[in-house]
């Protein structure tokens, strides 16, 4: 296999052309199909909450001090790639960090997540340092030791939104999000972040909340068939782990925050934001700033507008709720459904990226041998001996793309429509009245269809 | 202006289908509301 072409990691949406046996429209109208469909059988078949009141099942114990060397794993990996982003050479391509932090983190982890339930926790770098200097200190301090403060209820999930936005402004719109050594310091900035809160709130209360990275990978967890706690394996039917999602102030903007991020990279890729982009970029650059920097601008608008525009959709179904129950408000209703995004957030999140780790994800093979991307000569595979391999684009068709997208956000959707009956059945008690509870949830869940769907299409 | 948009027209009302089903079914739920009102008025 040789290196043919080699494409940043940031550059996503690795699609050819497709060759559809019908127009991309039409998959739109045969998925809000599919969604009606759904929402009738749901009315039908599904009298009572399931899910809601699901147990887990303890299938396998496992010692508890495997989460020790699991922890000095992932810190051991934390550290080599800050070593790698301030070594190695400063080419995006060349060099494992962007590829690293892009893909194979980013992205890859997410089906690790699904698949096999909160991974990330057991080898979350930041999360290993603050248990191992809480253990350190409890031993020399000993009962002297000042017990966390509080986790503030008016922080809520704030901290852990505004930590993912900003790794989203790092990927779709800093100019520097493809130089290595940028991304060594903000790794560290970043880690140094999760210590102080962890030191203050404690780790559980700090991860549950504060950390962007965790929250997010966290909430992708609970999909999972799959639960570990206190070493302890524990199965439940898939997505109930959504319905124990506790909502606090932040909630629904993390969940939104998570959709209009995948929202905005897929629309920047389009012809929509090409028309746009450069009329927005000649107002800021008329004003006097680089070309540069109006289009960071630009950029940043359209990213907080798309996030803006997402939560604005989400919080209209949650008012349409209203209509059957006058008494709640908006915001409450929209807290107590705010899980049935989660899987939504997960099919954006397949759909957009599925091609990058795809495609991008082969990189990991030859910078696995050569991850400082130093110079070899030929015939010199590098560590592993992989050095020379290259990306094979051919193994999967734009069709085979396209109808992994279009499955992806059809089951996200049907997903949510499913965990929205599921807890209305549980609030409004009568079923009828859950069912009309629910009309504008699948207006919103065929909106959410609709754009993602041309949003790939429009790439 | 005229030409970049009228060139790009084309494109645009292809756009528009995808927002074809959002619409068929607000409009669906609009029609029922209004019913359900008639209804309950003339009961009324």
């Amino acid at each position: 296999m040789s290196r043919v072409l080699v494409v940043p990691p940031i550059a996503h949406g690795i699609v050819g052309r497709q060759d559809l046996p019908i127009p991309a429209w039409l998959f739109g109208w045969a998925a809000a199909v599919v969604l009606v469909v759904s929402f009738v059988a749901l009315a039908v078949l599904w009298p009572k909450p399931r899910l809601e009141d699901a147990r887990d099942r303890r299938v396998l114990h496992v010692p508890a001090w495997l989460e020790v060397p699991a922890g000095a794993l992932g810190v051991l990996l934390f550290g080599f790639v800050v070593y790698a982003g301030f070594a190695g050479e400063q080419v995006d391509t060349a060099n494992v960090v962007p590829t690293f932090v892009f893909v194979l983190f980013w992205v890859g982890l997410l089906p690790l997540q699904v698949l096999l339930g909160d991974v990330f926790a057991l080898f979350n770098p930041w999360r290993a340092v603050g248990r191992g200097v809480g253990w350190i200190a409890q031993r020399v301090a000993g009962d002297s030791l000042p017990e966390p403060m509080a986790y503030p209820d008016r922080l809520g999930h704030w901290p852990a939104a505004a930590g993912l936005l900003c790794f989203a402004w790092l990927e779709l719109v800093s100019t520097s999000r493809g130089d290595p050594s940028t991304l060594a310091v903000l790794a560290l900035a970043y880690a140094a972040i999760q210590l102080v809160g962890m030191s203050l709130y404690g780790v559980r209360a700090w991860e549950r909340h504060g950390d962007g990275f965790a929250v997010y990978f966290g909430l992708f967890a609970c999909l999972s068939p799959l639960r570990w706690e206190r070493g302890t394996l524990y199965v439940r039917p898939l997505l109930a782990g959504t319905t124990r999602l506790v909502p606090v102030g932040g909630t629904v903007a993390l969940l939104t925050t998570m959709i209009g991020i995948t929202t905005f990279d897929g629309l920047s890729n389009g012809p929509l934001w090409s028309d746009l982009a450069p009329e927005i970029t000649t107002v800021f650059s008329d004003i006097g700033f680089s070309q540069a920097t109006a289009l960071q601008i630009t950029f940043t608008l359209g990213l907080l507008v798309t996030v803006g525009l997402v939560t604005l959709l989400y919080l209209l179904g949650a008012a349409g709720m209203r209509t059957v129950a006058p008494e709640y408000s908006t915001l409450h209703l929209a807290r107590t459904f705010v899980h049935t995004l989660t899987p939504i957030a997960l099919a954006y999140a397949i759909a957009h990226y599925f091609s990058l780790l795809a495609f991008q994800g082969q990189a990991l093979g030859f910078l696995a041998s050569n991850p400082l991307g130093r110079a070899l000569q030929p015939g010199d595979g590098g560590w592993l001996g992989t050095a020379e391999w290259g990306i094979d684009y051919t193994w999967l068709s734009a069709n085979a793309i396209w109808y992994v997208q279009v499955g992806a956000l059809v089951a996200g959707h049907v997903a949510g429509l499913v965990l929205a009956h599921d807890r209305a059945l549980k609030v409004f008690v009568r079923a009828r009245e859950a069912t009309r509870s629910q009309y504008w949830m699948l207006v919103v869940m065929v909106a959410f269809t609709s754009l993602g769907l041309w949003l790939l299409s429009a790439r | 202006m005229i030409g970049p948009p009228l060139a790009h027209a084309g494109h645009w009302l292809a756009s528009l289908l995808y927002v074809v089903p959002v619409l068929v079914i607000v409009g669906a739920l609009l029609w029922q509301s209004w019913r359900d009102k008639r209804r309950k008025g003339a009961e009324g």
